[in-house]
């Protein structure tokens, strides 16, 4: 595991401060800085773009949790939330609000040892099957191109399905050039032609 | 309406058949007996309406057989209508016995006299009876009222101290988390020094104060349970393996006999282990090695739904009559630690999932806990 992570910690009670900074830095994780309130919390992540945030939902300007929830919507980032609440209605809220792990107070080193560790692998468990999602999603875009603009060759070249889909082939390799780049010029073509009649 | 007794004494049988013939059209049912003994023997059994009492009768006469209906409390207050020829003699002793409904009609009887008298006695009777009902009606309703009133006194005051302690909760745990980061920092600081014992003592201090605070809280939290269907043995295994600090290294026996019963029911199974939990963890302090732990489960029906019995018994030393009746208590405890949670945590459980538990009635060595769950399931 990666230790030198870089962590900005909200949490408002000194000591607690002392405490997060002292034994994240023991846990071999890079403490960006510490702040004491929501908003400060916000404007340093979008500054200095953590790879975690750990925040105290009580904080003195907002809670925790809509400060979380403004974090992720300006880049996604693994958060967990340190809270003395132990109702259901928080938890599900923490859940809603992209927060991957929720600790109750006292917490304890062997307790955030864990939950740091699980919080980041989840994070990036969801990270790569995000990207795999969105690789899939411009396939299937791709192969739509493609298909159009070999529909295309067939109706003007009076081709049929493989020697269109071959002719595509050729003049990618002939002008070094990919599939979808291809294909994307004969259909803008296409339309180019298609205004001018 | 139903019928009521009249009860016919005298010792000849033409006068009974006599009263038999006057009162037949009332309806009610007639006992004509021959004398004082054979009436008292049917009081003995039956509740009548009144009593037609013969004064003149060998062996044991009216006023007799009169004093001795008295002395029972049931009959304190069943009419006796006495029969007798016109004797001032007579009518002296009546008079020794002008407490109660009693009634004189004089022979020779005129029929329609003696009808009209039955017949208020009998609805005097069955007014009385009537009243009886009713109030005993009435009080079952007050008792039940009372009850019902302590219950909601009862609940409001949980609900109150529910609130209480969780605000204590919350603070609390603020206030033990900052004991918590300092003593870590602290022992850092003063690890390989002598002093570094004492602060693992206000560690120690530090998680009972915890745990105990997580228990009151537990209790008075309102109970959510989110249901799924589980299969039980997966619950009291992992139950039991939460457990192992605590029968590592002893000579325990953790025996499960369940024969080939669908062990799967519709439960929260976090809030379940922790019955599991707390029941297993009570028989490993109350046993000494060797400890056996057997679990058995049986189906069973609960309002008239399927169910599981699941009896959970050990080898150690039993519940005294006093520890039976209270062990469901909350705060009660014959343990030296703990919060006496425990089983009045699990009884709550339980009964959230519409289950029973008790101590098993079985004497002997050990203890048993029964509860009851029903299945939920279609």
């Amino acid at each position: 595991m990666n230790r030198s992570i870089s962590i900005v910690v909200a949490e408002d009670e000194p000591v607690m401060q002392k405490y997060l900074e002292e034994t994240l830095t023991l846990l071999g994780y890079q403490v960006l800085c510490l702040v004491a309130s929501g908003r400060e919390l916000i404007d340093r992540c979008r500054a200095l773009r953590p790879k975690l945030v750990i925040t105290d939902i009580r904080l003195p300007d907002m809670n925790g949790l809509d400060a979380a929830a403004e974090i992720y919507s300006i880049e996604p980032v693994p958060i967990i939330v340190i809270s003395a609440f132990h109702d259901p209605e928080f938890i599900e809220r923490a859940e809603r609000n992209h927060v991957l792990a929720y600790l109750v107070k006292p917490i304890k080193q062997q307790d955030l040892e864990p939950t740091i560790t699980i919080a980041l692998s989840r994070y990036h468990e969801f990270h790569t099957m995000r990207q795999e999602a969105d690789n899939l999603r411009q396939a299937l875009d791709d192969r739509k191109m493609i298909e159009r603009a070999k529909g295309l060759l067939m109706k003007r070249a009076g081709l049929d399905e493989p020697e269109a889909f071959r002719r595509l082939q050729k003049l990618a390799r002939d002008k070094n050039q990919k599939l979808i780049e291809i294909a994307q010029i004969i259909v803008t073509a296409e339309e180019a032609y298609r205004k001018t009649i | 309406m139903d019928k009521v007794n009249i009860l016919l004494v005298d010792d000849q049988p033409g006068k009974l058949l006599t009263y038999e013939a006057i009162l037949a059209n009332l309806g009610e049912n007639l006992v004509p007996v021959k004398s004082g003994r054979e009436a008292l023997q049917f009081l003995l059994k039956e509740e009548c309406a009144l009593i037609l009492l013969d004064i003149v009768m060998p062996d044991m006469d009216g006023f007799e057989t009169a004093a001795v209906i008295r002395q029972r409390q049931r009959l304190e207050r069943t009419p006796i209508i006495f029969v007798t020829a016109y004797s001032t003699s007579d009518l002296d002793r009546i008079k020794g016995y002008q407490y109660g409904a009693i009634d004189v009609v004089f022979a020779p009887i005129v029929p329609e006299i003696l009808r009209a008298k039955v017949l208020a006695l009998v609805e005097l009777y069955r007014v009385r009876r009537e009243l009886a009902q009713t109030n005993e009606q009435l009080l079952a309703e007050i008792v039940e009222r009372r009850r019902a009133q302590e219950l909601a006194l009862q609940a409001e005051r949980l609900a109150a101290i529910g609130q209480m302690v969780a605000g204590l909760a919350h603070e609390s745990r603020n206030a033990l988390q900052q004991i918590q980061a300092s003593v870590e920092m602290l022992s850092r600081r003063i690890r390989s020094q002598p002093e570094s014992s004492l602060v693992v003592e206000i560690q120690k201090a530090h998680d009972r104060i915890h745990r105990l605070l997580e228990e009151v809280r537990g209790y008075s939290a309102p109970l959510k349970l989110n249901c799924e269907v589980y299969d039980l043995s997966a619950i009291w295994n992992e139950a039991w393996r939460q457990l192992s600090a605590a029968h590592k290294g002893r000579d325990v026996q953790f025996h499960v006999d369940t024969g080939d019963l669908d062990l799967r029911c519709l439960v929260d199974g976090f809030p379940i282990e922790r019955v599991f939990g707390n029941i297993l963890e009570n028989s490993l302090s109350a046993c000494a090695d060797p400890v056996r732990i057997a679990i058995q489960c049986s189906a069973a029906e609960l309002n008239c739904g399927g169910a599981i019995r699941i009896r959970i018994a050990d080898n150690g030393v039993g519940l005294t009559d006093e520890q039976r009746r209270h062990i469901f208590e909350p705060f009660y405890t014959t343990k030296t630690s703990g919060t006496g949670l425990g089983m009045a945590i699990a009884k709550r459980i339980v009964e959230a999932h519409g289950g029973k538990i008790a101590v098993a009635d079985e004497r002997g060595p050990g203890t048993t806990i029964e509860i009851l769950l029903p299945r939920r399931r279609s």
